[in-house]
């Protein structure tokens, strides 16, 4: 359970985030909406704690963040940048295995399987011997969500709701792995492993993935709830400041899409 | 075997030999059998090789202390290059970019110049004395450094090379300042301390110098994966439940302590802590739990060979081993940078 009490953060005297009230208590899958310079990848910090609010007070599991140590946090929550370039020449199966560097020695066993089992998840055997700097942009975001989900692994039958933070994750990644990171993490939050909070700008795919939406406009949230409460066209149409609507093809499936000039001359046929 | 096995297993053969070469050469030369002869009689085996006392104190009195230097000395620069390099993910930094040497340098210089007019710098011998200035000065120039790299109480790590760089011209100009103050018995001094030598070790100080190298030594080796994982970044790192902060802290002080102790008991030497960890990156790839025992090891083999050159190029003179360092690292630093170039341009 992720509780922030009025959580707010600016620097210079520049408010960046006005205060917001947050909670999560069961797996769910959480999408942060907004155009840019919302707040949104600095909402996502304050409550994995990558920075530390300048008020208000963020709790994991009832215990507030700064009485947990940074070790036994990582145990329960893994974070993916939007960017990532490394300094070393490592190769992307040293990548992998500094997740688990945390876990004992004696859990070999239990290391080498899981990483074996995020390898053929995530396809990603014919990268392991590669470097990771040589790799495309793609393949960089998919070997990090390697990394952050080997983070949270861990033995045994009973686990609390873990937390996976990802921040624009389908930066550079193809049609096809933009979708398969999403079924992943879907999976993910499915399977009961721990709930999913991800920062995308893809109102399609948002609306076809989340359970729970937080729209953010300058710095404050707009609203926060289900996808259908959240997502109507008018909102979105405002908070984008542009003109968005609502389309439903033959089987029922919902689009968004913009409307134009083009697309009115279609309709009229 | 694995493959980094036989590197390991290589580089400890190739400093055993260095190591034993580097008794046995020099003005006097005493063949390999009665190096080893005369380390079993010291402790108290008697062999029956006709071992003279001339060569008796040659190899225990002067040249083991020496070659015990040149190996602590070249693995502790070498150790502080890798690990200062992996903090700050930079592969162009050293112990001197961060003002270690020149600090030192500093302090020696007013230690050789001021010691005639204050009597009471000199604690123990002139010797000890002078190293005790010169790892004070380097601990001092090094916290400053790192206080101004300091930002909301986190180390900066762009700030800390541009506060080095300014340090080391300002400490460098003082140094400078005194050269042209000192007489030319001072001067002679200070050009040879700067250049770095070997020549003071002797038998007492060994062991202050171990302690100064390995300890420290240790417990970077202990942070080899910490090392590892900031190569992911510092953001990463912390998310993956490690404590940047303290991790940096502990390098910058284990390396001030490592080459705090090597300058000031040999002078500044360059190069080793830069050159050695590249070399060594590209037998046994960037993973610390390799690099930094390799370096060390290579560190010493490098200076032993270094020493080696520097004893017996221009018989009976000593050439200063920073030269000799100097001269064997450029070509090598020079390729770096080519190497990098090329990489980043792609």
């Amino acid at each position: 359970m992720i509780e922030a009490e009025n959580i707010a953060f600016g620097v210079k005297g520049k408010q960046i985030l006005q205060p917001v009230n947050f909670k999560t208590d069961q797996e769910e899958f959480i999408v942060i909406l907004g155009p840019n310079g919302a707040g949104k990848s600095t909402l996502v910090k304050l409550l994995s704690n990558g920075l530390k609010p300048t008020s208000g007070r963020v709790s994991y599991y009832g215990k507030e963040l700064k009485e947990w140590t940074l070790d036994n946090l990582a145990k329960y929550r893994a974070y993916m940048h939007q960017e990532s370039m490394i300094a070393s020449s490592f190769t992307v199966r040293e990548v992998l295995e500094m997740a688990r560097y945390r876990y004992p020695e004696t859990k070999h066993f239990f290391n080498k399987s899981v990483i074996g089992k995020i390898v053929t998840e995530l396809n990603l055997e014919a990268l392991l011997d590669l470097e990771f700097n040589f790799l495309s942009g793609g393949e960089k975001q998919r070997v990090q969500f390697g990394r952050v989900l080997l983070q949270l692994e861990s033995e045994g039958e009973i686990q609390p709701v873990k937390y996976l933070f990802l921040d624009e994750p389908l930066n550079n990644l193809d049609v096809r792995y933009q979708i398969e990171l999403l079924k992943y993490a879907r999976k993910f939050v499915d399977d009961k492993r721990g709930s999913v909070i991800v920062v995308m700008h893809d109102i399609n795919l948002c609306y076809q993935y989340a359970d729970r939406v937080l729209l953010m406009q300058k710095g404050k949230v707009v609203m926060d709830g289900t996808v259908q409460e959240v997502m109507s066209p008018h909102l979105l149409s405002e908070t984008y400041q542009i003109e968005l609507e609502q389309i439903q093809s033959l089987d029922g499936e919902i689009f968004y899409r913009h409307i134009s000039y083009s697309s009115n001359l279609l309709d009229v046929q | 075997m694995s493959r980094q096995g036989i590197i390991g297993l290589s580089l400890l053969v190739l400093l055993i030999v260095c190591f034993v070469v580097n008794l046995s050469v020099g003005n006097v030369n005493v063949p390999i059998s009665h190096v080893f002869g005369s380390l079993i009689e010291k402790i108290g085996i008697s062999t029956d090789l006709k071992i003279t006392d001339i060569e008796y104190h040659v190899v225990y009195n002067i040249r083991f202390p020496r070659a015990v230097y040149s190996c602590l000395i070249g693995a502790g620069l070498a150790v502080s290059g890798a690990a200062l390099q992996g903090i700050f993910r930079n592969p162009l930094v050293d112990s001197a970019l961060i003002g270690i040497s020149t600090g030192a340098s500093l302090f020696a210089s007013l230690f050789i110049l001021f010691n005639g007019l204050v009597p009471w710098l000199i604690i123990f011998n002139e010797g000890l004395s002078l190293s005790i200035v010169a790892f004070l000065g380097a601990s001092i120039v090094a916290f400053i450094v790192y206080r101004l790299s300091l930002s909301n109480g986190e180390i900066n790590s762009l700030t800390l090379i541009l506060a080095g760089i300014a340090l080391n011209a300002l400490t460098a100009s003082l140094t400078g300042l005194l050269t042209f103050f000192a007489t030319d018995d001072e001067l002679r001094d200070l050009t040879f301390w700067t250049l770095g030598s070997l020549g003071s070790a002797n038998n007492d100080s060994v062991l202050l110098l171990a302690v100064f190298t390995i300890v420290p030594m240790s417990i970077i080796f202990f942070q080899a994966k910490s090392l590892n994982v900031l190569a992911l970044g510092e953001s990463n790192a912390q998310y993956m439940g490690y404590k940047v902060k303290t991790i940096k802290l502990l390098v910058i002080i284990c390396s001030t302590c490592m080459v705090g102790a090597a300058v000031s008991m040999a002078g500044v030497i360059g190069f080793i802590g830069l050159v050695v960890p590249h070399i060594i990156r590209t037998v046994s790839g960037p993973n610390h739990k390799l690099l930094l025992p390799f370096s060390a090891f290579f560190g010493a083999i490098l200076l032993s060979c270094a020493d080696m050159i520097s004893r017996t190029i221009l018989p009976p003179t000593e050439v200063p081993i920073g030269i000799i360092t100097a001269l064997m690292g450029t070509p090598v630093f020079i390729a770096i940078i080519f190497k990098h170039k090329r990489k980043f341009s792609v």
